[in-house]
């Protein structure tokens, strides 16, 4: 063996799955700790997710890697190269592409909870990718953890081995010397030929304000070194490779070489992420690899929203936000947006809710921006008279019912694990949701899995909120994408005053037209402040009114008193008054302050 | 010559109203005489600036001016007659509160050239009255209009209140067509409003809904009309001939002076006022107008002015000239139709070319003023 190859023996890849909240970063910190590759001093909770959003929720939004050094009971020492995944449905190709970079997967269960919707999702997508799946259940130190049971759970379920496997408290820090050594065993080595042509597969990237776009890499085959010209096979970018290393927690550590095998870095003075996208393939200039590794897909948003500055003074600073998120998030997108009700902002595309959400919050927290949000939407594609067929992902734009051949709405395929008792209103809810049933299965004496068929415009209607309501937050969703299927669709319009409120236009299904209608008209009565008249609220499919409620005109606000001449005080209370206004939101000829728009613009229906 | 109008605040009173923000002491009467004597060097001392100027209104209020001694309202206000040059035909008016005033009192006040009474009258109820803290029983208001009528005072004006805790919409009806009955000229009708730092502001209270209270107003001015008493501004009312040229100085941007702790003064484009502060005034020795006394002074521009303009016009019946309003504004289209729009509702007309405000948008005035003002683009 040459002295590659025996490194490469002594290479583990592998990543860590599990459903939200099981203990994934827990024990991957523990993991850092046991191989001393971070002094227990120097660790910081949960070290991996190092984005502030992600401590507090509890959530890894991007992947990261860190190289671990092992020195094994049995003498040798061994490379694990730990690659973090994201663990929400929003991210699942990125998922996807972290676990391709991997010979093996660690399977956290709660010993208290059992097999989540996550973790059969994070599963099923490890066993298409034949890695190696080490079950690991977690917080054994809790007096309700069912080792045993959670085992063959994990067995009937997912058919893999799980007897025996490491029962850890990561917490604690219970038997984290079993999972190291279950690594070591159980993940096989990578394979690969530091001398057939380069393939490197991006499974993150980022940017940095000195190096230049990070790329995250996984070397299946060739050797990688500073200097060289390389191309991404499916964009068809060429740089030179300025630094090559391996990632430690707090840092890079450059190397003289990656080769096949090798999980590290690439920088190459590359100025937009845009060029380096998940699931692309690197390989060198020239001489360069055939084929690409499969499974590449470009990042789809799917979920759409307006967002505008509440301070619409604010409009440059929210575009240069946006620029500077999406130098580390090529999956979001954004096109300037004018809203007549909400002036000057940016139609934004996103992987899913919680992207928009994360999206959103950081906005606001990184940038100080005081945002206003449209209701999400999803993409329609409509096939209009004359064959032209558009993706819609703006209700502004639907055309109208005459020009409309077929419309399409996305379909889901929704996974819900939840407890037996709350099955009955989860299926109300989903019938609600114009849902078409699967099956169901059930995990064990108590707890069933669902499956159902959904459109994904239900979904983003709320249905997150709505399933935690009724199943006091035991169930869980995870879904992937099917197909666009024909649907009667409509537009569904709100007038203020008679005339029409662009930001506030949605698709909605044709059976639900009535319902929605009538429940924002209430809403936007009930927040729009009294005006000085009267004014209609009318919600409206193609011109024709299905609902009206009646804002009632106000009927006092007088400064009667002027006492002793005292005009200057009357003066600023008017003056007061106007500065309110000023800061108002004109529909129309309805004044709204931007609290208030925002409170219509926010979904609740249960 | 320019005029002027003088106002002399009078910070004495029986016991604060459960309602009331104003400066005033409640007891402390014996300073009474310390005070008119520094009113009246007030008075001569502001007097050397006006000598270009013939003062044709003097009002007393307060407080509660009723309760000093006549004799030194009666030095007071000719003092201030001296001092400022008032005119033969010059309006004066006294604050009074009823079960303070007697016919006696009113023949001093007559005496050193009082024309106007101004009655607290409130409402008709004395259950009402006594909840919001006033000392007076109805039958007193009735009493005070006789005195008044007596010692040779014709034009009597009286305050009513409405929104108050517990009243019912008969007793404005009830208070107005037994005073009108009396022969009072002059109504003020002025909504109860809540203050901070008011005995009303910690208390719980049951008052009339916005719908109610707006009722309640549109009803009174429809009575007052019905008597005689035509509305020229929000809250003023008069038979023709009796409007308070005092009061419409305040609205039609007139010079005014203010005497005493706690007065407002626009003089020579500049608004300022004084302490609120007993102690301090009676401690004061400068009183000319450059003196530190005189705080939050602010020159009005011209901007300002036309915005005043606005605002101070569209209280009153006359309006506002609509030529000037869309001179002004920013955006002329959307202003045009605001104005089409206010008048399609009922809350204004337009009559002579001027934009005049409805009863109904009286009470709203707040909003339309805000709505102009934004729209004039300042």
């Amino acid at each position: 063996m040459n002295e590659e190859q025996i490194k490469r023996e002594h290479t583990r890849n592998f990543c860590i799955i599990a459903h939200i909240d099981h203990g994934k970063s827990t024990l991957a910190d523990r993991l850092l700790e046991a191989t001393d590759t971070v002094a227990k001093r120097d660790m910081e909770a949960q070290l991996l997710d190092n984005m502030d959003l992600e401590r507090e929720r509890g959530i890894t939004i991007k992947a990261r890697a860190v190289k671990l050094e092992y020195n094994a009971p049995d003498g040798e020492t061994y490379h694990l190269n730990l690659i973090d995944t994201p663990g929400h449905v929003d991210f699942n190709y990125e998922v996807s592409r972290s676990l391709n970079a991997c010979e093996g997967a660690l399977l956290v269960v709660d010993a208290t909870q059992g097999i989540q919707a996550q973790t059969l999702a994070n599963a099923y997508l490890a066993v298409d990718d034949n890695l190696e799946i080490v079950p690991v259940i977690n917080k054994i130190d809790l007096p309700s953890a069912r080792i045993e049971e959670t085992q063959k759970e994990i067995e009937d379920v997912i058919g893999i081995p799980a007897i025996g496997c490491p029962a850890i408290s990561a917490k604690a820090g219970l038997n984290i010397p079993d999972v190291l050594e279950a690594i070591v065993r159980d993940i096989p080595a990578p394979k690969g030929d530091e001398n057939a042509p380069l393939k490197c597969l991006i499974f993150d990237s980022y940017y940095d304000p000195y190096l230049g776009v990070v790329v995250n890499v996984r070397v299946m085959d060739g050797r990688l070194k500073a200097g060289m010209r390389i191309r991404m096979m499916h964009t068809g970018a060429e740089f030179d490779v300025v630094e090559v290393g391996t990632m430690a927690p707090f840092g890079l550590v450059p190397s003289k070489e990656l080769s096949a095998g090798d999980v590290g870095y690439i920088t190459a003075s590359i100025k937009t992420i845009a060029d380096t996208q998940v699931g692309d393939t690197v390989t060198t200039a020239e001489g360069g690899a055939a084929e690409p590794l499969p499974g590449f897909k470009k990042a789809q948003p799917m979920v759409f929203a307006g967002i505008y500055p509440l301070d619409g003074s604010r409009y440059t600073d929210l575009r240069d936000a946006l620029e500077k998120l999406q130098l580390n998030d090529a999956s979001l997108s954004f096109e300037p947006e004018t809203s007549v009700a909400l002036g000057f902002g940016f139609r934004c595309g996103f992987l899913g809710l919680l992207h928009m959400e994360i999206i959103e919050e950081r906005l606001e927290r990184e940038f100080n921006l005081d945002l206003i949000t449209t209701m999400p939407s999803v993409v329609y594609k409509v096939k209009k008279r004359g064959g032209e067929i558009v993706y819609i992902d703006n209700p502004t734009n639907y055309p109208s019912g005459d020009d409309i051949v077929e419309a399409c709405e996305l379909i889901v395929n929704a996974n819900i694990i939840t407890p037996t008792e709350f099955v009955g209103g989860i299926m109300d809810l989903c019938q609600d949701r114009r849902g078409t049933f699967i099956d169901m299965k059930y995990l064990d004496a108590s707890r069933v899995e669902l499956r159902y068929k959904l459109p994904l415009n239900e979904i983003v209607y709320d249905f997150f909120d709505a399933l935690k309501s009724r199943s006091r937050g035991y169930a869980s969703l995870d879904y992937e994408l099917d197909d666009f299927v024909p649907s009667r669709l409509v537009r569904l319009d709100i007038l203020l005053n008679g005339e029409q409120v662009d930001a506030l236009s949605f698709i909605v299904h044709q059976d639900k037209a009535y319902g929605r209608a009538r429940k924002i008209t209430e809403k936007l009565k009930d927040n729009i402040p009294r005006q000085l008249f009267e004014i209609p609220v009318q919600a409206a499919i193609g011109g024709k009114i299905i609902a009206r409620e009646t804002v009632k005109a106000m009927r006092k606000d007088v400064l009667a008193k002027c006492y002793g001449g005292d005009i200057t005080r009357k003066k600023k209370l008017l003056e007061k008054q106007k500065e309110g206004k000023k800061k108002m939101r004109q529909l129309g000829s309805v004044q709204m302050s931007p609290e208030a728009f925002m409170a219509v613009l926010k979904l609740g229906d249960e | 010559m320019n005029n002027l109008g003088v106002y002399i605040h009078i910070p004495f009173c029986v016991q604060k109203c459960l309602y009331c923000d104003f400066y005033s002491l409640p007891g402390a009467l014996d300073k009474a005489k310390e005070y008119i004597d520094k009113a009246c060097g007030q008075s001569e001392q502001l007097s050397a600036f006006c000598r270009d100027r013939v003062c044709d209104s003097i009002y007393v209020g307060g407080g509660t001016p009723s309760i000093l001694p006549p004799e030194e309202i009666s030095r007071l206000i000719g003092t201030v007659r001296r001092c400022f040059g008032a005119t033969e035909t010059c309006e004066i008016t006294v604050e009074c509160n009823p079960g303070t005033v007697s016919r006696e009192s009113f023949e001093v006040y007559k005496s050193c050239g009082v024309n106007r009474i101004s009655l607290g009258v409130q409402s008709y109820r004395d259950e009402t009255l006594a909840r919001i803290g006033r000392i007076h029983r109805f039958s007193d208001a009735l009493d005070a209009v006789d005195a008044a009528h007596a010692a040779g005072i014709g034009n009597v004006s009286c305050d009513l209140m409405y929104a108050l805790p517990g009243q019912t919409e008969r007793e404005i009806v009830d208070a107005f067509e037994r005073l009108s009955a009396r022969g009072i000229r002059h109504v003020s009708l002025y909504g109860l409003k809540i203050e901070e730092n008011t005995p009303f502001a910690g208390m719980k209270l049951r008052l009339p809904d916005e719908e109610e209270q707006a009722k309640t107003y549109l009803s009174s001015v429809a009575l007052f009309e019905k008597h005689g008493f035509y509305q020229y501004e929000i809250s003023n009312f008069a038979v023709r001939g009796y409007e308070s040229r005092h009061n419409l100085r305040y609205w039609n941007r007139e010079e005014y002076l203010g005497i005493g702790p706690a007065a407002h003064s626009f003089f020579d484009g500049v608004r300022f006022c004084s302490g609120r502060d007993l102690e301090g005034y009676l401690a004061n020795g400068d009183f000319t107008l450059s003196s530190p006394f005189y705080v939050e002074k602010e020159r009005i521009s011209q901007k300002e002015a036309r915005e005043e303009e606005l605002m101070l016009s569209l209280r009153l019946t006359s309006g506002y000239s609509l030529d000037l309003l869309y001179a002004n504004t920013a955006n002329r289209k959307q202003c045009e139709l605001y104005v089409h729009q206010l008048m399609r509702s009922g809350l204004a007309v337009v009559s002579d070319g001027r934009l005049i405000l409805t009863p109904e948008g009286m009470l709203v005035s707040n909003s339309v003023i805000s709505d102009l003002l934004l729209l004039y683009g300042a």
